[in-house]
């Protein structure tokens, strides 16, 4: 055991950083993207029935299927890491932007009739009251995303981006159980922490909108 | 000088259905009025008209001489009063926030407002040193109802629409609320502040209670527009319904 941590340690230390980077981008080109789309479709509901689809329909692709379709793309298939962040981007920009959408489409509607009758206008009706009360129903969306990121981003080793899919790839072809565990384990623990620390967080925002005791 | 509120020919005509029919109405400038009606009469959307929620299919609506569809509606709506059932509070600030949303709107800054909110709250009888840290949901409907009212007011506006305003209170705390508004609308008009207030509501005790005018509306109709004592002696069949369903109680006893 200690010999193969000793032959193998640094490599589990680079895949999981490698691993957590190919997350890490997508989440946040995901969130750049789905939380102003987000946005924009409780601004022009007609559109929100197609973009759905559309994001949903990215979601329904095999994960390798999608890697595969990339790697003939120009640009991006000269890197390996490219086609890894844009294909979790696309996994990660449904679960963002539908709870960024249900999430501010379901507001109490008096709250939100007064923040017009008050005379709010567009931007401070978004930053003032739908943005701050749906914080943590947006943060579940950012979870979900990140969790299933996470297990996915396993797969683009098939594609040659690195993470810990590497072992995994690696341990399989080689029949050795102790290499796909060393690739596992790690993700597993990768996509816990994320869990546990997007919860935390979600709580918090929760917690300040429907406040019962005085601080 | 224009009334305060004018309905010119006011028609409103949604999937086939009139919800408003030719209505005229004018409000002077200081008086309180009651719009009285059934559920789905029609009341509140002549109240919404007012600030722009909702605009006529047909006909004009004017405040202070100026039609409401023209102009700066964001302006419109700062400078209008806005109180419904249940107050409609931002349950994620503080009350604080809550009665000084306006002001901070219009770019105030946020750090000199203490000493309003608490002459505010004192106005709606709520200690500010206790409740202005609070958030809507630790306080009671009363209480909330109140801080609705403060909210309104904040930066003193000329015109106060209140939809229901106490419609989700129990009857004690109503008869509360009622006497406290009654006494803050004198009290501002002493000051020389007075408000020209609308008041959407099924109760026609509270109208009694609260308005010199009562306007009853049936199916998107002006069927009456009296003085409160006219109005409980009127011949009106629609009016005379109203009247007599509030003597029922009184009848049975008798």
């Amino acid at each position: 055991m200690s010999a193969f941590f000793s032959q193998h340690g640094t490599e589990i230390v680079t895949l999981t950083i490698e691993h957590l980077w190919l997350t890490g981008a997508a989440i946040l080109f995901a969130t750049a993207i789905a939380v102003p789309l987000g946005i924009l479709l409780t601004r022009r509901q007609r559109l929100a029935g197609p973009v759905l689809t559309v994001a949903n329909i990215i979601q329904t692709i095999p994960s390798l299927a999608l890697f595969g379709f990339l790697l003939p793309v120009p640009w991006l298939g000269d890197r390996a890491a490219r086609i890894a962040i844009v294909a979790l981007t696309g996994y990660a920009l449904l679960p963002i932007l539908r709870n960024t959408y249900v999430g501010i489409r379901s507001i109490d509607p008096a709250v939100i009739d007064v923040a017009h009758a008050l005379g709010m206008t567009d931007r401070q009706r978004l930053i003032k009251v739908e943005l701050p009360l749906a914080a943590g129903v947006i943060l579940a969306g950012l979870r979900t995303a990140t969790v299933t990121c996470v297990g996915i981003a396993t797969i683009a080793a098939a594609v040659g981006a690195g993470g810990l899919g590497e072992f995994i790839f690696r341990g399989v072809a080689s029949v050795d159980n102790r290499l796909v565990l060393a690739g596992a384990i790690p993700a597993a623990a990768l996509a816990l922490a994320a869990d546990t620390l997007l919860s935390f967080a979600e709580r918090r925002f929760f917690s300040q909108d429907q406040l019962q005791e005085t601080k | 000088m224009p009334p305060a509120i004018e309905y010119r020919d006011v028609s409103l005509t949604t999937g086939g259905r009139a919800i408003l029919d030719h209505v005229h109405l004018a409000l002077e400038s200081g008086t309180t009025t009651a719009i009285l009606g059934r559920s789905g009469s029609g009341k509140t959307t002549l109240l919404r008209m007012v600030n722009r929620l909702i605009s006529p299919t047909t006909g004009r609506v004017l405040v202070n001489g100026r039609d409401v569809a023209m102009g700066d509606l964001i302006g419109l709506r700062r400078t209008i009063g806005y109180v419904i059932q249940e107050a409609g509070l931002f349950p994620h600030l503080t009350i604080a926030r809550n009665v000084m949303m306006v002001p901070e709107l219009a770019g105030g800054a946020r750090a000199g407002f203490a000493p309003r909110v608490e002459e505010l709250l004192g106005m709606v009888g709520l200690d500010a040193a206790q409740f202005a840290g609070r958030h809507p949901a630790q306080l009671s409907g009363g209480q909330r109802q109140r801080v609705g009212f403060a909210r309104a007011l904040a930066a003193d506006p000329p015109l106060l629409l209140m939809d229901e305003p106490f419609g989700a209170l129990d009857p004690l705390t109503r008869a509360e609320m009622q006497g406290m508004l009654r006494a803050l609308l004198a009290r501002l008009c002493e000051e020389g502040r007075q408000k020209t207030v609308l008041l959407v509501t099924h109760d026609l005790d509270e109208a009694l209670f609260l308005a010199s005018r009562i306007v009853l509306v049936e199916s998107g109709r002006v069927v009456a527009d009296l003085a409160p004592q006219q109005f409980l002696h009127s011949a009106e069949p629609a009016v005379e319904a109203y009247v007599r369903a509030f003597h029922r109680a009184e009848k049975a006893r008798a």
